[in-house]
């Protein structure tokens, strides 16, 4: 009899406090739709409380890089073997939260939701080269080869921000986007990822704030995300 | 004294008289066609430029001929419909990013208005999980603010019967 899969939420929050705060709000909204859902969270143990380990069934604070891309270096320690990552200034709105299993289908790897270049600071990087993967959600499959691209997404985003990093043709200002990398991951590297994109209306899952509420299709926004505001960061 | 020499060469030399290189128009289009205005871009000999408006009501204006003479009037009807649809292309860019802006800011309002419903301590701490998901699906501020009532007011009234 196979194994069943274990399924679970990875949140992360380093370096700015703020991140800290707003991913508890994100993980207490999930719970409220979704009470069994599985989540770990990737901190720093000096912000760590004791009411924490209720809201969270892991908490992970060993070797977390104090880096605002610690992420990247979280995601291949995922204890699921399907992970849904969340960034930190999400909130969930609906219980189809509960069912974001099913938009991985069987034969991927990863899955995302769409960029929308109206909505973004920058998604076009050079004639026919666009960065069409939004990185603040995604279900991923654990296997040898997303384990491989996302260790490789921390290394290449380090190696991005070295000086003699060559951007070729590439705009300066995607330097700072792990979006970027990933692109660049998705494009030219790790071929054996099998990649794509979660079916429409795919919003509903990632609904930036400034998205059109047409991109609903209909539907009800699962999971909202906003930008936390420089001011609420510490 | 002084010796005053004076030139034995008689030789005329011809003078030649100075042209004035010509000016060059540049995009002319119809600011009023029924009434022969132009507006037009004036390249000026030393690379200037300078934007102009020509009226020749009476077809006596020496600078209508002069554009006319560069361009056909096909020519400035396409280059009018061209700056028109530029124009009306402009302004339906302003207008979405306006929309966008406005639909942002309303968005920001309500997850802003969601968050502090729940940092208060009776909502967040409460067992009643239907009405908080109502809270956290609200479509309006409106919304939140009543759902939040409500659920206060349960907890009051829960508070007052475990009294």
């Amino acid at each position: 009899m196979a194994k069943k899969q274990t399924k679970g939420f990875v949140i992360v929050a380093s370096v700015r406090k703020g991140f800290y705060r707003y991913a508890k709000v994100l993980a207490e909204s999930v719970r409220d739709f979704y009470p069994e859902a599985n989540i770990t969270f990737f901190t720093h143990e000096e912000w760590v409380e004791p009411e924490d380990y209720t809201l969270f069934d892991n908490i992970v604070t060993e070797g977390i890089p104090r880096h605002i891309r610690a992420k990247l270096w979280a995601l291949n320690k995922t204890p699921y073997d399907i992970t849904c990552y969340l960034d930190a200034d999400m909130m969930c709105e609906h219980e189809d939260i509960q069912n974001v299993w099913d938009e991985l289908p069987d034969d991927m790897d990863i899955v995302f939701t769409k960029n929308r270049p109206y909505n973004a600071k920058l998604t076009k990087l050079a004639e026919g080269e666009e960065m069409t993967c939004h990185c603040g959600f995604f279900i991923y499959r654990k296997n040898e080869a997303t384990m491989n691209l996302m260790g490789a997404w921390y290394t290449e985003y380090l190696k991005q921000w070295e000086p003699d990093y060559d951007m070729q043709h590439y705009p300066e200002d995607a330097r700072k986007w792990d979006t970027f990398t990933m692109w660049r991951l998705l494009t030219y590297g790790e071929k054996g990822v099998k990649w794509g994109y979660i079916k429409e209306p795919d919003a509903r899952w990632n609904f930036v704030n400034g998205y059109h509420f047409e991109e609903l299709q209909e539907t009800d926004i699962v999971l909202y995300h906003h930008t936390i505001p420089q001011d609420k960061l510490d | 004294m002084t010796d005053l020499s004076v030139s034995s060469d008689t030789s005329v030399t011809q003078v030649f008289e100075e042209i004035t290189p010509k000016k060059k128009y540049l995009n002319p289009y119809w600011s009023n066609k029924d009434n022969r205005h132009l507006i037009v871009t004036i390249e000026l000999a030393n690379g200037q430029h300078s934007m102009a408006s020509i009226q020749d009501p009476e077809g006596t204006n020496p600078d209508m001929k002069a554009v006319l003479e560069q361009y056909t009037e096909e020519e400035i009807d396409a280059n009018t419909q061209e700056g028109l649809d530029r124009r009306n292309e402009n302004i339906k860019r302003q207008m979405e990013r306006r929309e966008s802006q406005l639909t942002r800011a309303k968005q920001e309002a309500l997850f802003n208005c969601k968050l502090e419903a729940f940092e208060v301590d009776a909502i967040k701490n409460s067992k009643n999980t239907e009405l908080k998901r109502m809270i956290r699906k609200s479509k309006s501020i409106m919304e939140v603010q009543a759902y939040a009532t409500i659920l206060l007011m349960k907890e009051l009234e829960n508070g007052k019967e475990a009294d």
